[in-house]
């Protein structure tokens, strides 16, 4: 599965401009954003492309896939870190998340400094 | 010489007293002696004549009359020869000796052989000994027979109690035959047809038991519930009875439920049923109510399943509407931190970061509500907490310290909102103002003075801004909105900036629906 990761995060949303304010927030805290992505299966593609060090994923996504099941996907394929960024707290929601071993669970909206926590986080672990 | 005077007057005859010279001592002497000869003659035959009469039962009693007239005879001859004494009758005379010689030769010839017959006839003494042992075997046999009737007496009674007996019981099973309260019935076990049945069993069916009699009881079972498998079971002996739940028809043909017991009654000894024997209690109020009330259930359930249903549509398409709520909060935030990045005023950068807290409390009361339970109220403790810490966050003072104690307390969204809100400005203005960059500490604190009451505190350590001086320094947002909202919430708000800031904000706890 892996292989050598970029040091670069991707993001996943279907909503451009949360996608764009993560993007943003990134960039303030001086990370790289390899891209976004609106789809599961973008998600999948983008990633296998460019092999991203962690990947933000929205758990809603449009089309038959949700996040979880692109994020799945990427843990098979690339082997990425996946942050879980959603606005769901829901039993099910999250009993999905979890079966994927998510590196971080982060609520909407999210803030600057628990962004860089998790991030920092996933990649020391 | 005619046959007359051969009779009366042979010629030339003389008579008797003739020969005897007519001597009179002679003549008187024949006379009379043949005169009492011939009376005694007459006489013995009369005796004889009344003992035959009086015995009727002597046997050979012709005999007795052939004597009689024999005798009778040779004393008509002792007359005769009276008579001729003077009259020379010799003819009459020799007749009627002719006859008694027929008669005597007559009697001799019919004794002789009659000698070992008459012989042969018991005596008198033997009469009596036969006579005295008849007495004996008679008196023997009336005492057996006096016996047998004591016998027969005892007999009689004892058979006599055991029918009265037997009337009792009669009557005592009939009237517990007639009079149970429960439906009893007998059948002809091979026949299955009704050989009694009481009042309760064919009032449960509309008739009288008189009608019931004589047809087959499988006529009164509901035609649905015929079941004769459980009756020839019982029949061929492999189960000692039966009891079921059945429908009976009733005369109107109408159904009605019934618990029957049966059983049959063996003759003694043996296997060959006598009677089959049913016992079926009326449980039709029972039944329809049972089924009145699974109906009642059965409707209730749907409508719980219903209720169920439509309360789960709700919840979802509550959830929805939050996660919508939630997911646009996000995109305004996002637009107004993209806003925020593109500014270089520093009070413009620093109003937008203020309206992405607000923006901030909004959305964190719709995530507490998507993760409560009823979709409608959650604890205000864990809000409040997550909140400050956003607050704090946000504001990347790493040297404050912010503390939240907060009474567990059941909000909804109206009341967590401003409340919220009011946390919000207080929190971020204490930030602002009280610490002037360096070290401090902020405490939110929420609890129940007394019931119905709730205080709000956010308290500062830092040097003790003057909120009103902060107000009269220019038109403030903030201000305006914790004045507004403390009104809306019906509280009153005491501010003390004695060793820090201190906001109290007291208001009528929540109402709970």
């Amino acid at each position: 599965m892996s292989g050598v990761l970029e040091d670069c995060i991707a993001v996943v949303d279907d909503e451009f401009l949360i996608a764009s304010g993560l993007t943003m927030q990134l960039e303030d805290l001086g990370l790289t954003v390899c891209g976004t992505a609106a789809t599961a299966d973008e998600a999948v593609a983008l990633a296998q492309a460019a092999r991203p060090a962690v990947v933000l994923m929205d758990v809603r996504l449009r089309g038959e896939k949700d996040g979880i099941d692109a994020a799945l996907a990427i843990h098979d394929t690339v082997g990425s870190k996946v942050i879980f960024v959603t606005g769901s707290r829901e039993a099910a929601t999250l009993d999905r998340i979890n079966l994927d071993h998510p590196a971080g669970v982060l609520f909407k909206p999210v803030l600057a400094r628990q962004l860089r926590d998790a991030i920092d986080a996933a990649l020391a672990s | 010489m005619s046959i007359m005077d051969w009779l009366f007057s042979p010629a030339g005859l003389t008579p008797h007293g003739f020969c005897l010279s007519w001597a009179p001592g002679l003549v008187s002497l024949h006379a009379v002696s043949d005169g009492i000869i011939g009376l005694a003659y007459f006489s013995i035959p009369l005796a004889i004549a009344e003992f035959v009469r009086r015995r009727p039962d002597l046997k050979y009693s012709w005999v007795a009359y052939l004597f009689l007239a024999f005798i009778l005879a040779c004393g008509a001859t002792h007359f005769m020869s009276i008579l001729t004494l003077w009259v020379p009758v010799y003819g009459v005379e020799g007749l009627i000796k002719a006859v008694t010689a027929i008669l005597s030769i007559a009697t001799a010839v019919l004794l002789w052989p009659l000698i070992p017959k008459v012989a042969a006839l018991p005596s008198a003494v033997q009469l009596e000994a036969l006579n005295h042992d008849l007495e004996a075997r008679v008196a023997e046999r009336v005492a057996e027979l006096e016996d047998l009737n004591a016998q027969l007496t005892a007999a009689l009674k004892e058979k006599t109690a055991a029918q009265n007996a037997q009337a009792h019981s009669d009557a005592h099973f009939r009237a517990s035959f007639e009079s149970a309260a429960v439906g009893q019935v007998h059948y002809d076990p091979v026949t299955g047809v009704i050989l009694r049945a009481n009042h309760a069993y064919a009032h449960m069916l509309g008739y009288e038991p008189e009608d019931l009699v004589g047809r087959l009881g499988s006529d009164f079972t509901y035609p649905d519930d015929k079941d004769p498998q459980s009756y020839a079971s019982m029949l061929r002996g492999e189960s000692g009875g039966y009891a079921r739940e059945k429908r009976y028809l009733r005369k109107d043909g109408s159904p009605v439920w019934g618990r029957v017991s049966a059983s049959l009654v063996h003759a003694p000894g043996t296997d060959a049923p006598l009677l089959a024997v049913a016992v079926v209690e009326d449980i039709d109020e029972g039944h329809k109510a049972q089924i009145a009330l699974s109906q009642a259930k059965q409707d209730l359930e749907k409508v719980v399943e219903e209720r169920t249903a439509a309360l789960a549509q709700r919840d979802l398409l509550l959830r929805e509407v939050y996660h919508r709520v939630k997911n646009n909060l996000q995109i305004v935030d996002s637009l107004l931190m993209m806003q925020a990045r593109r500014l270089t005023d520093p009070q413009a950068k620093a109003a937008l970061e203020n309206l992405r807290a607000r923006v901030y409390a909004l959305g964190l009361v719709h995530h507490q509500l998507m993760g409560s339970k009823d979709l409608e109220t959650f604890d205000i403790a864990p809000f409040l907490e997550e909140l400050s810490r956003h607050l704090l966050e946000g504001a990347g003072e790493a040297e404050v310290s912010l503390s939240v104690r907060a009474a567990p307390l059941k909000v909804g969204l109206d009341f967590a909102i401003p409340l919220g809100l009011l946390v919000t400005e207080l929190v971020t203005n204490s930030m602002k103002h009280a610490f002037s960059g360096g070290p401090g500490a902020i405490e939110v604190t929420l609890a129940e003075p007394e019931a119905g009451q709730v205080e709000l505190r956010v308290a500062d350590d830092g040097k003790g801004y003057d909120p009103e001086k902060v107000r009269a320094a220019g038109p403030s947002l903030g201000a305006s909105i914790v004045d507004g909202l403390v009104q809306q919430l019906k509280g009153v708000l005491t501010i003390s900036t004695q060793g820090g800031t201190r906001s109290v904000i007291r208001l009528p706890a929540p109402v709970q629906a």
